[in-house]
């Protein structure tokens, strides 16, 4: 029944006994000598026909022209890579490749596709955002348990105010952290440097400093107007949501610092350095000099339990500290330009990892 | 090939470390380097890393001065033109784990400056030459330990450097690899002074268009692979002025592989028996051999 019929049946719609094409039809279709209107209703055919499907691939095979043809085709279609599914196609746009992509493309719109990318990539911006968002979340965590405003003032918002001048000078470290000994690699080429080193501070400062600020204001937009201490010189009744402002200064000086020692040491061991100096200068007196009502865990929390604390981060932010934090960012920047040649160069780390090369001579 | 100097170094003294731990990796050394390639061979601490370091403008010399290009390594207004031509693979290096392949060689492109124009082409040359074309969309922290290296081989010669400092290149590579390796490592000296720190006799055997024997942070032999063998087949004597001699007629019979090593030991020896003042040994050449082709002593 399914055999193929070779003799073509003259009532090809209500027969009973289907019509197929016949050899020399499909032979003709083969190397395209039919006409179209023929071409076309063969086609037809030959669509919802398997054993005329069947008879056409054994005529092209015997057909040396086609044979070529089809070989060409095949390697080509093989050649190209399949198409990807649409749901990967979707997850990958979803994911960071898609940030990635786009930053090249808006790179490559502005004649720079490299810069922006190798300088971006490496720079560890994902860590500075997470580090915003943590002390964010644990600002606005103590906010809603404690109830406490979130002015330096009071509540346990002053960690916030502790951390966040820091965290450029964290995402400086990472940003030179990296791999680990990649430095060696890139301390040969032409671009190391103080270039190279700049540009990844840069991305990591335009990446921290508006996120810490946008967390500050988020945190502080709950508060009244600012409180006395903090309140610049002939700015009163500046609303609480503009106090983090006051961080940019320590920020940018915190960094300028960091690079500037970094002319000495290891870039991410003078971050450290930095920020471990940062912190024990503000959270040890901080946290050693309680009052004594804090002593109590249920207390620890609580508004009332960090005065001086609060008081002692005020004083290092805020009005007569801005200028002392003007002139320490621009003697760090003095130090980075004149210096500016030692980035090129292997530093002697401080666990003489570098020195020594590993020990091996 | 060609004549001229590429790499310069006189009286090389590098310190590291500090207080007690201070030693000298490197003291006295001098050498002058031309197209081709040159294997640095010696015992573990004799300073080649170190030397490899200096030569790759990251470690900067305690005293002593090297030019490389004609160029002097502490001169910091040309320190960028000349890292231009530099290619340099450390013994250990690390590398962005997410990368991939192509970006981590494409990253070390746009490192070296190479013109954007031709950076694609020059980083497809260069993973096609360490056979990494196929792989290059994996993640770098994806790659086995021979694919690191090299990866990290296609990340030294993207940028076609004049001056190219292997440390160790084929640790980890299996034998194919090396194989291919070292017809790379030729078809690169035609023009470059290649530098291959190394503990592989074969790598010599195989690679090398010359020799560089160190010892104690300085050198103590230069010369052909072929003269390293003979001196390993025949037997080595010197006065201790640098003046060598070989005794004996040798043994025809011997591999080359197995007399270069005979010739390795052979100098070390004599050169620790001559200590430190002693100025470097000049290997003879065997007297068919053609000057710096390796094979030429291989059926002797």
């Amino acid at each position: 029944m399914s055999a193929p019929q070779p003799q073509p049946q003259s009532q090809p719609s209500a027969s009973p006994q289907p019509w197929h094409a016949s050899p020399a039809l499909l032979v003709a279709y083969t190397l395209g000598r039919l006409s179209a209107a023929d071409a076309w209703s063969a086609e037809a055919h030959l669509v919802s026909c398997p054993s005329c499907r069947a008879e056409l691939g054994r005529i092209v095979d015997d057909v040396d022209d086609t044979r070529d043809v089809l070989a060409l085709a095949r390697t080509r279609v093989l050649s190209q890579p399949p198409p990807a599914p649409a749901a990967q196609r979707l997850g990958q746009r979803a994911a960071s490749a898609g940030l990635r992509r786009a930053i090249v493309r808006v790179g490559a719109r502005s004649g720079a596709p490299w810069h922006l990318r190798w300088v971006v990539r490496p720079a560890s911006l994902g860590a500075v955002a997470l580090a915003v968002a943590a002390a964010t979340a644990f600002a606005g965590i103590s906010h809603v348990v404690v109830g406490a405003t979130n002015s330096p003032t009071s509540g346990t918002a002053w960690l916030l105010w502790l951390l966040a001048p820091a965290v450029p000078v964290a995402g400086v470290a990472l940003s030179g952290l990296g791999a680990g000994d990649e430095l060696e690699l890139e301390l040969a080429t032409p671009s190391a440097g103080w270039r190279l080193v700049l540009w990844r501070a840069l991305a990591v400062v335009v990446t921290a400093v508006p996120l810490a600020l946008l967390a500050g204001w988020v945190t502080a937009s709950l508060t009244g107007p600012a409180p006395p201490g903090l309140v610049p010189p002939g700015t009163s009744g500046v609303s609480g949501a503009w106090l983090p402002v006051l961080w940019l200064l320590p920020a940018l000086a915190l960094t300028a610092t960091a690079l500037a020692l970094g002319t000495w040491l290891v870039l991410w061991q003078a971050a450290a350095v930095v920020g471990v100096v940062w912190l024990l200068v503000v959270g040890v007196p901080s946290l050693v000099l309680r009052t004594p009502s804090s002593s109590a865990v249920g207390s620890a929390l609580d508004s009332s339990a960090t005065p001086f604390a609060s008081a002692w981060v005020v004083h290092l932010i805020s009005g007569w500290a801005q200028p002392v934090w003007l002139l320490v960012l621009a003697a760090a920047v003095v130090v980075v330009v004149v210096r500016r040649d030692a980035f090129g160069t292997v530093k002697p780390s401080l666990t003489a990892r570098w020195t020594t090369g590993g020990g091996e001579a | 090939m060609s004549e001229q100097v590429l790499v310069e170094v006189s009286d090389l003294a590098v310190v590291l470390g500090r207080g007690k731990k201070q030693r000298r990796a490197v003291d006295g050394l001098d050498l002058r380097l031309g197209a081709g390639v040159h294997g640095l061979l010696g015992p573990n601490g004799a300073g080649k890393t170190t030397l490899v370091r200096v030569l790759a403008t990251v470690l900067p010399p305690s005293s002593g001065d090297i030019s490389l290009l004609g160029v002097d390594v502490r001169d910091v207004r040309r320190r960028r033109e000349l890292r231009r031509q530099i290619g340099y693979l450390p013994q250990a290096f690390g590398y962005y784990p997410r990368f991939t392949v192509r970006e981590f060689v494409e990253y070390f492109a746009w490192l070296k400056e190479v013109p954007a124009a031709r950076a694609g082409v020059a980083v497809d040359t260069a993973l096609e030459r360490v056979g990494l074309a196929d792989r290059a969309g994996d993640r770098m922290k994806s790659l086995s330990g021979g694919m690191l290296r090299r990866a990290g081989v296609a990340q030294a010669l993207v940028n076609d450097p004049r001056v190219l400092l292997l440390d160790e290149p084929t640790a980890g590579l299996d034998p194919e690899q090396r194989v291919a390796f070292r017809s790379l490592l030729r078809e690169l000296a035609l023009d470059a002074a290649v530098v291959v720190s190394t503990h592989l006799v074969e790598d010599v055997a195989g690679a090398c268009t010359h020799v560089v024997l160190m010892e104690a942070g300085r050198v103590v032999a230069t010369g052909t692979p072929a003269g390293l063998a003979e001196a390993g087949r025949r037997g080595l004597v010197h006065d201790g002025d640098g003046v060598c001699g070989l005794v004996g007629s040798g043994s025809a019979d011997d591999g080359l592989a197995s007399a270069i090593e005979r010739g390795y030991t052979g100098v070390l020896r004599a050169a620790r028996v001559s200590g430190p003042g002693a100025a470097p040994v000049v290997l003879p050449e065997p007297a068919a051999s053609t000057s710096g082709a390796p094979t030429s002593a291989a059926g002797a």
